[in-house]
């Protein structure tokens, strides 16, 4: 496995991704469904994983396996989780790498919770997609895919949005995005996504080279993506004003995720991936 | 601060092609980034703020406009000013001799010299004492320490150029003592450093800056002045000028006139060694004769002009009493001299006054005063005191300049005893021996003096040629002031000139060239004017008697008019730097500023480098 060592996805064997919403699935899943009271009717069981409800502990079971149990119902649904990745070249290199890493990680959460789990990469159209695939069997295909992600062309989200395939009943949404946009427009993408979606995840992907740019003298700073290019002398000072504009552009980010019912999370690229899986998300409720 | 060659500042023009080439081309280096979304917004905000703010933040730029700053002030030489600091007391010392008159700056240096001592005042705190001491050929406090600095103003605007030559030791040795009377005084030296060498000087501790005057070096100038018999016309003269140039040969014409008529032309080149030239006068010419120079870059106009009186030469009285034959038949043939040869009991008084040289071979029991003498031998009453005899002296040197030793040669003179001098009682050695002066010269009363240390016979000179050329030398020194002699009454500005007299003090009268009557000083039947520092004719009545001399500058020291860089005073001697005041005006500060540019260099060089790492 190259995006994860096996070490790590023992680690994450005991995770969830948490589910704020209820929401219809399609299948018999393991969340709460919105539709609660139609259906009481067994259906099946699975291990006790710390967190679930107690109420529904198979107390037969327990004493007979000395093992937990519980008892999972037809009106419980499964969830789409859909992975969205941007790909277009401002991503390029660490970004997408740190991307599909966490990207990885938390589709193996979802695959072992029962979720079915949809890979797509968007750059200035829907540039890969991945159909949602159920089961840690298909693990290996989902990374497959996000391995099959590559950086290039520019950015246009409201293009490649357009393009994704719609699931029923909305899907849990993970957006990995640096939000460097031509029109800088970032607010329009995320009301569409949280339309779409039952929930919305965004990680706001940089790297070090952008929070705290090694740049100084006369420069001229040449867009990945566009090719356009601005003179700039580059001295202490500027540099401080651009790490304080920097910092008010994601805080603005991060005050529209707020406000759409979004979780946001800036992640920089240096960060180990597993601190941030077990430790930061799971403190940031993201997975439990 | 003032700037020796403040024209280097043009040079500052330089930072406009610099800041040009920042302008037209700044080399930008490309960095590809994620995105300019952020980027932009901050350059639209920087090329708003304004289009040189980049400079303001461009190291490399302003190390070089500094760098360039610097190359330029010490292009321009820049002087800072050497005044008195908080709590010193200034001694001003002001060069007056010939050489302050010369022109090469503006109006001339002393002109130049007064406005830097006024600058210096300007810059003086009130309430510090400063006091005025000129230096020429006399050394005077014009204004003695004083918190009243309008004084030392008003008396160094009054102040002129002498036209005589002087030195500034006695100058630089008053002000020495008056600084030495305060506890923080510095003596401040306004002067090109002309005169004698002043390295035999030292003042201990006290300060001493040279605020150096002058620029050109370039001068001619007439620095001696002979009338002399002409040797192939029986009552004619020979007028010989002497004109030198100092920095370099010059091409130059110089005329004679006498009585204002051209007598003569010559042109010559001129260098570092005089050249002289002859003008024949006419047979029994009299007047005023006039020797003028003209040369190209000549800054020094005072030194160009010498005048000499010519009078109908008559034959110079001589007595010669008690000589040798040898000495009587040298004076004898001598076509200048009417001779009168007397034994010692023959002479009388009258005789003696109306002699113009003695010869006295025998002493004589008459009063010599204002009498030009000259003593053959040692002899009671004479004016030197001797010694018991040293037999067999050598002659060891004698002055080959004086006039009365021209033309001679005293080697292997044979002496069989001398008197070695016990008080030569203010003369001068002429010709000295290993037993002590063999001949003293000099001037006493009015009168000329000279004295031979040993009886002729009792040596072998009368037997050799330099004997009657000592004496016919003899003749034309002792009687040099004679009525009708030929030298022409020629004495050096600022020299007293004088005559005996018995006229009452009521008939006489001396004027200056200018016209203006002169102080004189009359004292045992001798007449002196001291005042003679202006070049020119001056008049003196005696009675009915009517006499002239001319006084000329005649110096190559003062005709050098090369400003000197340093004093050098008592350099060994002495540790402290500061009194080897060696500045133009102050202190010139052009190799710091250039060790300065150098260290900005090293910056430069090292912002660079930085820079190519990025």
């Amino acid at each position: 496995m190259a995006l994860l060592d096996a070490s790590f996805l023992a680690k994450l064997d005991r995770l969830l991704l948490s589910s704020r919403r209820r929401r219809a699935g399609v299948r018999v899943g393991e969340r709460r469904s919105a539709r609660r009271g139609i259906s009481q009717e067994f259906a099946d069981h699975r291990p006790y994983v710390p967190g679930d409800d107690l109420r529904f502990l198979d107390w037969h079971l327990v004493a007979r396996l000395d093992t937990l149990w519980v008892k999972l119902f037809e009106e419980e649904s499964d969830r789409t989780v859909q992975i969205l990745i941007d790909c277009s070249a401002s991503m390029a290199g660490e970004k997408l790498s740190y991307a599909r890493s966490v990207a990885a990680a938390l589709s193996w959460v979802a695959l072992g919770g029962s979720d079915r789990v949809a890979v797509a990469g968007l750059n200035d159209g829907l540039a890969s997609y991945a159909p949602p695939r159920r089961g840690r069997r298909n693990a290996h295909g989902v990374f497959q895919s996000l391995e099959a992600i590559h950086p290039g062309g520019g950015s246009d989200p409201d293009r490649a949005l357009a393009a994704m395939p719609r699931h029923r009943g909305g899907a849990i949404t993970l957006l990995f995005t640096d939000f460097l946009y031509p029109d800088g427009e970032h607010e329009r993408p995320l009301r569409r996504l949280c339309a779409d979606s039952a929930e919305l995840h965004v990680f706001h992907i940089l790297a070090p080279a952008e929070a705290r740019p090694p740049l100084q003298g006369d420069l001229e700073l040449i867009d990945a993506e566009t090719g356009e290019s601005v003179p700039l002398t580059v001295t202490p000072q500027l540099l401080q004003r651009y790490m304080d504009r920097l910092m008010t552009w994601s805080d603005d980010i991060a005050q529209s995720c707020s406000r759409l019912g979004a979780t946001y999370s800036r992640l920089l690229t240096d960060a180990p991936v597993e601190d941030l899986i077990l430790f930061d998300l799971r403190r940031r409720g993201v997975i439990q | 601060m003032s700037f020796l060659a403040p024209l280097g500042l043009l040079a500052g023009l330089l930072a406009v092609p610099l800041i040009a080439l920042y302008i037209l081309k700044i080399r930008r280096k490309k960095v590809v980034v994620p995105s300019i979304l952020l980027w932009q917004e901050l350059a639209q905000r920087d090329r708003l703020a304004t289009p040189f703010e980049r400079f303001r933040r461009n190291l490399l730029l302003w190390i070089q406009l500094l760098l360039l700053a610097l190359i330029v002030l010490a292009l321009a030489r820049p002087v800072l000013p050497l005044g008195p600091g908080t709590g010193e007391a200034a001694v001003i010392l002001v060069d007056v001799t010939a050489s302050m008159a010369a022109t090469d700056v503006r109006p001339n240096r002393l002109g130049q010299a007064v406005s830097q001592a006024e600058r210096m005042l300007d810059s003086m705190s009130s309430g510090t004492e400063a006091a005025l001491v000129v230096a020429g050929p006399r050394t005077e406090v014009i204004v003695p320490y004083t918190q009243e600095l309008g004084r030392i103003r008003r008396a160094l605007r009054s102040l002129s150029a002498v036209e005589a030559e002087g030195s500034l030791r006695e100058g630089l040795q008053l002000g020495v003592s008056l600084a030495r009377a305060r506890d923080n005084a510095v003596v401040h030296v306004f002067s090109d450093g002309g005169g004698a060498s002043l390295s035999d000087l030292t003042f201990g501790s006290t300060p001493v800056r040279y605020h150096r005057i002058g620029q050109a070096t370039g001068n001619a100038g007439i620095v001696a002045l002979d009338l002399r018999s002409s040797p192939s016309q029986a009552a004619g003269r020979q007028l010989f000028v002497t004109a030198q140039r100092f920095g370099g040969p010059v091409e130059a014409t110089v005329s004679v006139f006498l009585d204002e008529e051209l007598l003569g032309l010559r042109n010559a080149t001129l260098a570092d060694d005089p050249v002289s030239l002859v003008f024949d006068l006419p047979s029994g010419a009299s007047g005023v004769v006039r020797a003028e120079l003209s040369a190209d870059d000549d800054h020094l106009p005072i030194d160009n002009v010498a005048w000499a009186l010519v009078e109908p030469e008559r034959r110079r009285r001589v007595l010669a009493v008690g000589t040798d034959p040898f000495t009587t038949h040298a004076l004898s043939v001598d076509r200048r001299v009417a001779l009168t040869v007397r034994e010692p009991g023959e002479v009388t008084d009258a005789l003696l006054r109306m002699s113009d040289a003695v010869f006295l071979g025998t002493p004589i029991d008459l009063d010599l005063d204002g009498v030009n003498v000259a003593f053959l031998g040692p002899q009671t009453g004479g004016p030197v005191h001797f010694a018991d005899p040293l037999p067999r002296p050598e002659v060891i040197s004698w002055r080959r300049t004086h006039p009365v030793l021209r033309l001679l040669s005293l080697e292997m003179v044979q002496i069989s005893e001398l008197h070695p001098t016990l008080d030569a009682m203010g003369l001068e050695p002429l010709v000295s021996t290993s037993a002590g002066p063999l001949l003293l010269g000099g001037e006493r009363t009015g009168a000329r003096i000279l004295q031979l240390s040993v009886r002729p016979v009792r040596s072998d000179l009368p037997l050799r040629v330099a004997w009657p050329v000592l004496l016919f030398n003899a003749v034309g020194w002792l009687t040099e002031n004679a009525a009708g002699a030929a030298h022409g009454h020629v004495i050096t500005t600022g020299k007293p000139w004088s005559i005996r007299t018995d006229v009452e003090p009521s008939a006489l009268e001396v004027l200056g060239p200018d016209g203006e009557p002169r102080p004189f000083h009359l004292s045992e039947r001798l007449l002196r004017v001291q005042d003679t520092l202006d070049q020119g004719i001056y008049r003196v009545r005696l009675g009915g008697r009517r006499l002239a001399f001319a006084a000329n500058l005649l110096s190559p020291v003062e005709s050098d008019i090369a400003p000197r860089r340093s004093l050098e005073l008592g350099a060994s001697a002495t540790p402290e730097g500061e009194r080897q005041a060696s500045i133009s005006g102050g202190q010139e500060v052009w190799r710091w500023l250039l060790m300065g540019a150098l260290l900005i260099l090293v910056a430069e060089w090292v912002v660079w480098a930085q820079r190519g790492r990025l």
